[in-house]
């Protein structure tokens, strides 16, 4: 390597160094009293999901997750509080829809922007034809053990 | 600051003293321990009530005090019915128990049987899917051990980690399976009453009534008794089972230790024991939303709900029962694969002629190993060791059709068992990896049996079951 | 289909008496064992 490509590297990583500084000391301007929550982004298919949470401050907490089946949040379905100081949360149970979701420190929303969640579960057809499927194969299995064990017993 | 539900002093006292008596109890049962067959089976000559026991506690793993409310949070009530027929598993291998201690009077290992009925190219291909799945168990039972001892008592995870490995490591080492099985007793003991006191506390002061209501209402999913996800993972968690148990040197090696005539009923026992255990731990993670605690991974729901609820006493019930359940599963798993290595490796390849005192020594230098190399691989936390256990259904599930097969039936050669178990494991990992996780064990099973299906009509020469006293001679 | 209240209880509070009966079964097994010296 010439000494040119290695100055260029260092530069590169000094250049890097600083961006990334820069982008945190924003970020931590900006998260003092806001959270940024991120969900899946993909439907979710077994009605449950892990939203997380970044840039809490310790000032924040407690904090809560509300969820509602409107952007407006006029029905609130769930109140969720977020446990100890982690910074994610498992939400479960969900029926097939839509779903937002906003973080609220004592009654004040203090999430950037409500996240949209949404819940599809597999066909139930899919399921059952699985189910079936499972249970032949069992009982295929459950029925050749069955008479191999009674041949073993005869012999014995 | 995080507060723990136990403080940090508490849970070292717990669990060195813990580790202390547990390993004093191995030296005291290894007094015994004279030959290789007394350190690796026991004598052969375990009876009921701790074959029972040990059946039962080894199966009652920290996944079942772990996993089921985790599936439960998860998947409703499914989760957790559907988890507890993994009983099937110790109960269809009860007759095949009986079977094993018949045809394979001298046999140490489920290796031994496979590389005797079905050769070595079924036997290289058994031993691949052992391996992946002993590995794959040890390292996340390690793993949990430290995560799950931090999370509780922020213990840090590398000394949490270390103490049960070594623990376990030792009292195996000094006590052979007699220490594993008599620890067994005692922890699945603990075990039950430390879930049955959690989900009395529940019922008595949440209700039964109040947490179907609220279920109902908030998370009316997890009631559903049609929920899609969960009817799909239902028999994919039994072939899951199935193939755990029917393949793993765990079982066989119980087997084969126990008195005659004593392996069909203790594992009936055992099973039976066993089957409503996950339904009441998972039920404590149905109790979660009533009151309040959602977790924030959903494998932390069990110990979460039980410490909130019975404060400090339940924290500290809670870390003693999870702390059993990690060393009943992480003491078998390490005496058994180092049977598996020991037998199967250095007696049959490396020193045929070994004697009885050099097999056990060498058995215990494999305990040894074993625990270093599962303390080296936990070492770096990565998540995705641990998660290796979740595509071992791919692999496990693939050895049902053969092993059933090959334990009753003369009609089957080693290479289409082999290739039963390789085929079934390979297109099971790509049924995890394009369509999900629920179809994988029921895919390799599918197709491991059908390859054995095609090997017993088309194969007309037949075992002879002689050839499999070869330890006799 | 949400299952009943009913088939809730009987599940849970079934269940969690057999998981009680777990031990008493083990330690009679346990002391039958221990008087007829065939523990090992």
């Amino acid at each position: 390597m010439t000494s040119f490509q290695v100055w260029l590297k260092c530069y590169n990583k000094a250049l890097l160094a600083l961006l990334f500084i820069l982008i945190s000391c924003s970020a931590m301007a900006q998260s003092e009293d806001t959270v940024v929550l991120s969900g899946p982004t993909e439907e979710v298919r077994a009605g449950y999901f892990v939203v997380e949470l970044q840039q809490i401050s310790p000032a924040l907490r407690p904090l809560s997750l509300q969820v509602s089946d409107t952007n407006s949040f006029t029905n609130v379905l769930q109140t969720v509080p977020i446990m100890g100081d982690f910074n994610q949360v498992t939400l479960t149970g969900f029926e097939s829809g839509d779903y937002y979701i906003r973080a609220v420190h004592q009654q004040r929303v203090v999430s950037q922007a409500a996240i949209k969640v949404t819940v599809e579960h597999y066909p139930i057809w899919q399921a059952l034809t699985l189910f079936v499927l499972g249970a032949l194969l069992f009982l295929l299995l459950l029925l050749t053990l069955i008479m191999g064990h009674k041949k073993a017993v005869r012999h014995d | 600051m995080t507060e723990f539900a136990l403080d940090t002093q508490t849970a070292l006292f717990i669990i060195v003293g813990f580790a202390l008596a547990w390993i004093a109890f191995g030296v005291w049962l290894g007094r015994k321990n004279k030959s290789h067959e007394d350190f690796a089976l026991a004598g052969r000559n375990v009876g009921y009530a701790f074959a029972a026991a040990t059946a039962m506690a080894t199966w009652v793993t920290s996944n079942t005090t772990l996993v089921a409310p985790q599936l439960t949070y998860q998947l409703g009530v499914w989760g957790m019915v559907g988890y507890s027929f993994a009983a099937l598993g110790l109960l269809l291998f009860a007759p095949m128990a009986k079977r094993i201690k018949q045809i394979l009077p001298q046999g140490y290992t489920s290796g031994d049987f496979i590389r005797l009925r079905y050769g070595r190219f079924a036997w290289a291909v058994f031993l691949v899917i052992s391996v992946v799945y002993a590995f794959g168990w040890l390292v996340s039972l390690g793993m949990a051990g430290g995560i799950l001892l931090e999370a509780l008592s922020g213990l840090d995870y590398y000394i949490g980690m270390t103490i049960i490995l070594a623990m376990c490591v030792g009292y195996t080492l000094f006590g052979g399976l007699r220490a594993v099985i008599a620890t067994d007793f005692i922890q699945a003991l603990i075990i039950i009453l430390g879930v049955a006191v959690v989900a009395y506390w529940l019922i008595d002061n949440v209700g039964l009534t109040s947490i179907h209501t609220e279920l109902s209402h908030a998370h009316p999913q997890l009631l559903d008794l049609l929920f899609p996800a969960a009817v799909m993972f239902l028999f994919n968690n039994i072939f899951f089972g199935l193939g755990e148990i029917f393949h793993s040197n765990v079982w066989w090696s119980r087997a084969l230790s126990f008195r005659k005539n004593v392996a069909y009923k203790a594992y009936l026992t055992g099973g039976l024991l066993w089957l409503p255990i996950p339904i009441v731990t998972g039920f404590i993670a149905l109790a979660a939303p009533q009151l309040g605690i959602f977790p924030a991974s959903a494998d932390m729901i069990g110990p979460a709900v039980a410490s909130s609820v019975l404060g400090k006493t339940g924290a500290i019930l809670v870390f003693i029962v999870v702390f059993s359940a990690l060393a009943s599963s992480l003491d078998s798993l390490l005496a058994a694969s180092s049977d598996l290595v020991t037998q199967d490796i250095y007696h049959k390849l490396i020193k045929k002629n070994a004697s009885d005192q050099q097999l056990m020594r060498f058995n215990r230098y494999c305990i040894l190993s074993l625990g270093v190399m599962t303390w080296l691989l936990c070492l770096p936390r990565v998540a995705t060791l641990g998660a290796l256990l979740n595509f071992a259904g791919a692999f496990v599930a693939s050895t049902i059709w053969p092993i059933v097969i090959g334990l009753y039936w003369r009609r089957l050669q080693g290479i289409f068992a082999g290739i039963a178990m390789a085929a079934g494991t390979i297109v099971g990992l790509v049924a995890y990896f394009w369509i999900g996780f629920y179809v994988a064990a029921l895919v390799s099973c599918a197709v491991s049996g059908l390859i054995c299906a095609i090997g017993v009509v088309f194969n007309k020469s037949q075992f002879s079951w002689h050839q499999l006293q070869e330890n006799e001679q | 289909m949400i299952i009943s209240e009913m088939a809730f209880f009987l599940l849970v509070t079934g269940a969690l008496i057999l998981t009680v009966l777990a031990p008493v079964v083990l330690i009679g097994l346990f002391i039958k064992d221990y008087f007829s010296k065939s523990i090992w």
